[in-house]
């Protein structure tokens, strides 16, 4: 996919957020310019954020 | 929704957690007059006369998608809100420069008929420029200096955002439905409107689309001041390289997106779309994924 609001593909934000990992509300926010977007692209870049493992505090309550 | 794949009810639900209110959501009390010039206020009357021209475009979409109800119902919430970004510019005219307001004529004179039209180039030709008033309204916001048309050209150019969205899904599922078919009319619109050589403004707007009516048959054309785009992209916004780069990125990622295979510029879609005229392995491999 691509974000229109944030002039990026998702696999750029994504990297983005593998080099710089942030909580999912800060990740819209600094990673994204979905915030002052559409906000149409939130939920599925969150998802696949989550499915790769990419965001913190998921992995930290996913720790054993 | 019991048995299809409809997409309109969930698009409606997205759509009307993320709309706005004219009267409340809108900054009025912010206006500084010092900072609206006549110009600028001329090119807010232009634009409130090309998004009214949503009407007949919705006409045409309702007229050429008879087969196909879920996107025809899809229609009535774009329909809403491209009107509303109308009434929204002609509000801000009418409180601070009611000197510009459109006459009734003039809004008037931007619905015409549309000739029949293939329904998936129409749909690609939409999605694309969706893309591309994004990209209009977000440049139009940095040039402006008066609080509330910022607030406006950010406000619409975010709805523009969630049409292209919402025209993708549509795209998505035509390619779900007819495969080759939809590929090679996405492909086809998606060469013409990322050639900047053919026409510079790209946009439906700038299209013929009534042969009887020629030359006179587009939508800028039947604007007060038919020069008025041109000369508001160059001069006056300055929609410049960079910009246009935006666009053709906007378009060629999601593209890309749709067809699941690398677009990274205009060339690869060249490609992509001769591979579909002598099917390659290339080709085959993507139309199968």
């Amino acid at each position: 996919m691509y974000c229109l609001c944030s002039n990026s593909s998702f696999d750029d934000i994504l990297e983005r957020q593998r080099v710089a990992p942030l909580p999912r509300t800060e990740m819209i926010n600094r990673h994204t310019g979905c915030a002052q977007g559409c906000g149409s692209c939130i939920d599925a870049l969150l998802a696949e954020a989550e499915f790769l493992e990419l965001l913190p505090e998921e992995r930290a309550t996913c720790a054993p | 929704m019991n048995g299809t794949n409809m997409l309109y009810p969930q698009l409606f639900d997205s759509m009307e957690q993320a709309r706005w209110s004219l009267a409340n959501d809108i900054p009025w009390d912010h206006f500084e007059r010092a900072k609206l010039s006549e110009r600028q206020a001329h090119g807010i009357k232009m634009n409130a006369i090309l998004e009214w021209s949503a009407m007949p475009t919705a006409e045409m979409f309702l007229r050429d998608n008879q087969h196909d109800t879920d996107f025809a119902a899809f229609i009535s919430i774009w329909f809403f809100e491209e009107q509303k970004h109308s009434l929204t510019l002609l509000e801000y005219l009418r409180r601070f420069a009611p000197d510009f307001l459109p006459t009734e004529a003039e809004l008037a004179a931007v619905r015409f008929s549309f000739d029949p039209a293939p329904a998936l180039e129409s749909l690609a030709l939409h999605f694309c420029g969706e893309v591309r008033l994004n990209q209009w309204y977000r440049c139009a916001r940095e040039y402006h200096t008066e609080p509330v048309i910022r607030h406006i050209y950010a406000t619409l150019a975010a709805d523009e955002a969630r049409h292209a969205r919402a025209y993708y899904s549509y795209m998505s599922k035509a390619l779900s439905i007819a495969r080759i078919d939809a590929a090679q009319a996405f492909t086809k619109i998606g060469v013409l409107m990322t050639n900047a050589r053919l026409n510079k403004a790209m946009h439906p707007t700038n299209l013929h689309v009534n042969k009887a009516l020629y030359p006179n048959d587009t939508v800028n054309a039947r604007l007060p001041d038919p020069k008025w785009l041109s000369t508001w992209l160059d001069d006056e916004i300055e929609f410049d390289q960079v910009w246009e780069a935006r666009v053709e990125q906007g378009i060629l990622g999601n593209l890309s997106s749709l067809f699941a295979t690398p677009i990274t510029g205009v060339r690869d879609l060249r490609r992509f779309r001769e591979s579909m005229r002598t099917p390659t392995q290339e080709f085959s491999a993507t139309m199968e994924a």
